[in-house]
């Protein structure tokens, strides 16, 4: 099917009312996880895997697709009105924000942020519907060792990107893969790690464990301090979207900016929307006119990084349809998502199913469109929604949790599962161990093992049948080049410690 | 709830000792050198040298870090009260789903975290008896995900 008539027959098959009724539901959800603090947009979706069941493949993307950019939207809320970001992807600019309602101007600042994110949003679209099926025809000749090191590379720079220590965030990952090594081998069939229990011979359920790395944690965090996000709520009073034709001309730069930025941040794999609006703000301010104001309720602060966070949105699809390798949290769950519906992420989908990929592309359209009169309405009525108690609403996200992860597979071993990672990522969590690497390990671990297993076999023993091909061959330069910088500052870590040590004893 | 680093990175080193132990018994692929504990192994040795480096790195800075250092915070009984209701409440929905069934372990569940989060027992009762029967419906009814009823079974056709 050429991609014309692909891209009109996904938008057919979307354009139905069952779906965009589906859609609304969706963007309401999202709005709300979004614009409540503690919740996230990967724990919005983590919630959604078991509604996604009974849906086809186009609904199921089209509920994650909208909800995930609405939350992204809406975690700015919050962070005007409140100053408590509402997901980690509006941290960046909160303060910028914040500061900007005190001034009066909250109403515009969301105005801005709405603004950006839908421009941000379409970029990121324009960028998958370019990028994604070329990068699919050149990867059509990637044979086992060019995945290989393809997996190596994107495990590597989530681990570089995860913005915490490289040493931390790398144990937090190989504990991924370790886990994807759970249940039966995909040499010979053997089953590994399971002690006995026939519910781990197909390894660990990915749901479970996601749900219980992004969602008990938070659960539990309230239960012990329900008080973290307290705080004064403003009112969004005044015009939204008045002046900010004016306010984006002026600063169309930063727009273009922060929105290919934003992009290419989300296609690294492990790198989302958090990352991405921090990198760009950071940028805004360095090549601003003014960069003095920063800080002071600016409005030019909130440009770079508010596309940033939903075109990463857009942008962390691009791995995750063409490698399966994802490119932030939600595109993980997605990619457990289309295993479960049978398909398989790969150059090929692009060809196999190219209605279902166009479909997606197309759901980020329609929700970004959909951002502008919903956000309005999200805004004008945000004190109701975040004045919901958080003491009722946590025991019924729990409740959600335990039922998702049995609704799987009908099976209550999984609500272990769930109990499990949620207490390995709370651990993890208050000693600075990054959870996204975990996630990202256990996704990749048996793609890499499959890989790394045939490129063995076929190797026999010849090492250098792993760079032997041209684009093998880049992408290892790539990789250990990375690898050596890791080293490289492990080694200089080392030494500073072992200096200041010196320094402590001899005082 | 911050655990000594030393403590973490000897409970991780353990971790990988035990990987590769346990991996060196997977039998190998016939006449290959390569086989199910190839994997585990190269990934157990990479965790030990990183929990090894993490050592290094924190054994003078954390000699007098206690074990496990708890934030003053959480160190009230409504604390403690609300997540030991958060363990409870998913242990009894795991062990007991399937023999009392999602509405009695849902709603004991539910009905006792809104407690323990505290809400009044009035509006918990309310807030559980139309969030299960809700919920119930919805998965059984629209999404047709077949939930336990456990000894409520004999009302399988108005759930």
């Amino acid at each position: 099917m050429d991609p014309i008539s692909a891209s009109l027959a996904a938008l057919g098959m979307l354009l139905q009312p069952k779906i965009i009724l589906l859609m609304l539901v969706a963007s309401v959800f999202g709005i709300f996880v979004g614009a409540m603090p503690g919740l996230t947009a990967t724990m919005a979706i983590a919630l959604l895997v078991p509604i996604t069941f009974s849906l086809e493949p186009v609904a199921a993307f089209a509920v994650i697709v909208t909800s995930t950019a609405m939350a992204i939207f809406a975690g700015d809320i919050p962070g005007v009105l409140m100053r408590i970001p509402g997901t980690p992807a509006s941290a960046a600019y909160t303060e910028e924000a914040y500061a900007m309602t005190r001034q009066g101007h909250g109403a515009f600042a969301l105005g801005t942020c709405v603004t950006t994110s839908v421009i941000g949003g379409l970029f990121g679209t324009a960028v998958l519907m370019i990028a994604a099926p070329s990068i699919a025809n050149f990867a059509v000749k990637f044979s086992s060792y060019e995945y290989l090191w393809l997996g190596l590379l994107g495990l590597t720079a989530s681990i570089f990107v995860a913005g915490s220590s490289l040493l931390k965030s790398m144990i937090a990952m190989i504990l991924g893969l370790l886990v994807g090594c759970i249940g039966i081998d995909v040499a010979v069939g053997h089953p590994r790690f399971t002690f006995g229990e026939t519910a781990l011979l197909d390894g660990v359920n990915f749901i479970p464990a996601m749900i219980g790395l992004f969602a008990f944690t938070e659960v539990l965090r309230f239960a012990l301090k329900p008080n973290t996000h307290g705080g004064e709520t403003h009112r969004a009073d005044g015009p939204i979207f008045k002046g900010q034709g004016a306010l984006l001309l002026k600063y169309r730069w930063n727009l273009l900016r922060g929105s290919s930025i934003g992009t290419f941040i989300g296609a690294l794999p492990g790198a989302g929307a958090d990352i991405a609006a921090w990198v760009t703000y950071g940028i805004g301010r360095r090549f601003s006119k003014e960069p003095e104001k920063f800080g002071t309720g600016h409005a030019e602060g909130l440009v770079d990084a508010g596309a940033a966070n939903n075109a990463a949105i857009s942008g962390a699809w691009i791995p995750a349809l063409v490698f399966g390798i994802p490119g932030d949290s939600v595109t993980a769950i997605a990619i457990g998502i289309l295993y479960m519906k049978g398909l398989t992420p790969s150059p090929m989908i692009f060809s196999t199913q190219a209605p279902l990929v166009y479909s997606i592309f197309w759901a980020f359209i329609i929700a970004n469109l959909m951002m502008w009169p919903l956000a309005w309405v999200a805004i004008k009525s945000s004190g109701k929604i975040l004045s919901t108690p958080r003491n009722v609403l946590m025991p019924i996200i729990f409740l959600f949790c335990m039922l998702g992860s049995y609704a799987i597979n009908n099976s209550f071993f999984d609500v272990g599962v769930m109990l499990v990672f949620g207490i390995i990522g709370f651990v993890l969590e208050e000693n600075d161990y990054p959870v996204a690497p975990v996630i990202l390990g256990l996704v990749l671990g048996r793609m890499i093992e499959e890989h790394f297993m045939s490129s063995m076999m076929k190797a026999s023993g010849n090492w250098l049948a792993f760079v032997d091909r041209p684009i093998a061959a880049t992408l290892a330069i790539c990789t250990l080049g990375v690898w050596s910088v890791f080293i490289w500052r492990g080694v200089k870590g080392l030494a500073r410690t072992g200096s200041a040590s010196t320094a402590l004893s001899n005082s | 709830m911050r655990i000594n680093e030393r403590v973490l990175a000897i409970a991780l080193l353990a971790l990988s000792a035990f990987v590769i132990w346990q991996a060196s018994s997977f039998p190998k692929l016939a006449g290959m050198t390569v086989g199910p504990g190839l994997f585990p192994t190269v990934l157990a040795s990479a965790l030990a040298i990183a929990s090894i480096l993490v050592l290094a790195t924190s054994w003078k800075q954390t000699r007098a870090t206690p074990l496990v250092t708890i934030d003053p915070d959480v160190r009230n009984r409504q604390s403690i009260i609300r997540a030991a209701a958060v363990f409870a409440s998913c242990g009894l929905f795991a062990a007991f789903g399937k023999s009392l069934g999602f509405v009695i372990v849902g709603a004991l569940s539910l009905g006792g975290l809104l407690l323990a989060f505290g809400l009044r027992w009035k509006l918990a009762a309310a807030i559980t008896l139309i969030l299960i029967i809700t919920v119930d419906v919805f998965f059984v009814r629209v999404m047709r995900i077949p939930l336990p009823l456990g000894p409520l079974d004999f009302l399988g056709n108005w759930l």
